[in-house]
């Protein structure tokens, strides 16, 4: 499944992800943003951002704010929720951003063991001394949803990764 | 293993945490309809149907309802931070 495929299937319900979903986030991008110390002026980069939801949270620090996804859908609410960011619709791992632009880099379960590549990316794009965030899932919260997509299928589920030009397979494990 | 990730990136491990987080819903169909538009929940609606799919997720999260208060799923979910060196 490539990035494009990817965005594809978290954009295909967009709406729905984008206000009955991604706001649960809210309390793990305030604790990456505090631990960031993401505020006025600080430029930060959200990567596999969805609908934009920890971008405008950034932005409300004051942050100045670029996000990219791999859903047009997701990047098109998410230019509705914070005008004044840069949202991109592209590749994590081959982001279309200057060496040296950001202070922070963050994800939101975006980039999970098997998208190291896009942690190189990352780290190409903050400046040196710049910090790279990520949040993920834990185990126990990785398997409840496989077993339940599990059931609903008869088969392994397929966990895309937005972005992930690899991921046809269920990718999770890397809270250990 | 994330630490890893992070040295194989070329990043210095800074510190790890977690946080918890909550997904609030006012009732099954609704915690259902939300469940559906997540990326992995496309090629398991492509393969079984919305029906199906539905059905398996209700029942699933049906323990996480509780009448009169809607449905809660608690989870926890880490974090790893590195730093780019050359400061």
């Amino acid at each position: 499944m490539g990035w494009i495929e990817s965005g594809r299937a978290w954009g295909e319900r967009a709406t729905d992800w984008a206000y009955l979903m991604e706001p649960y986030a809210r309390r793990a991008n305030d604790a990456l943003f505090d631990r960031a110390g993401v505020g006025p002026g600080t430029r930060v980069l959200d990567i596999a951002c969805g609908s934009g939801y920890a971008a405008g949270v950034a932005a409300g620090r004051g942050a100045v704010v670029a996000a990219l996804d791999a859903s047009e859908a997701l990047v098109a609410i998410a230019r509705t929720r914070t005008p004044d960011a840069d949202f991109r619709v592209g590749d994590m791992f081959d982001l279309p951003f200057e060496d040296d632009q950001f202070d922070v880099a963050t994800s939101f379960n975006g980039i999970w063991k098997g998208c190291e590549d896009a942690l190189r990316e990352a780290r190409r794009v903050v400046r040196p001394g710049g910090l790279v965030g990520v949040h993920f899932l834990g185990l126990a919260q990785a398997a409840w949803p496989a077993a339940v997509l599990r059931g609903a299928t008869g088969t392994v589920a397929a966990w895309p990764c937005r972005c992930h030009p690899q991921s046809g397979r269920y990718r999770m494990a890397w809270g250990g | 293993m994330a630490e890893q990730m992070l040295a194989d990136a070329g990043l210095d491990f800074v510190e790890r945490g977690s946080a918890q987080v909550v997904n609030e819903w006012p009732d099954l169909d609704l915690a259902v309809r939300a469940l559906a538009s997540a990326g992995p929940s496309w090629p398991a609606l492509q393969e079984a149907g919305h029906e199906r799919f539905a059905d398996a997720v209700r029942e699933a999260i049906r323990p996480l309802s509780t009448e009169g208060l809607g449905v809660r799923i608690i989870s926890e979910f880490g974090w790893i931070m590195g730093r780019a060196p050359g400061i």
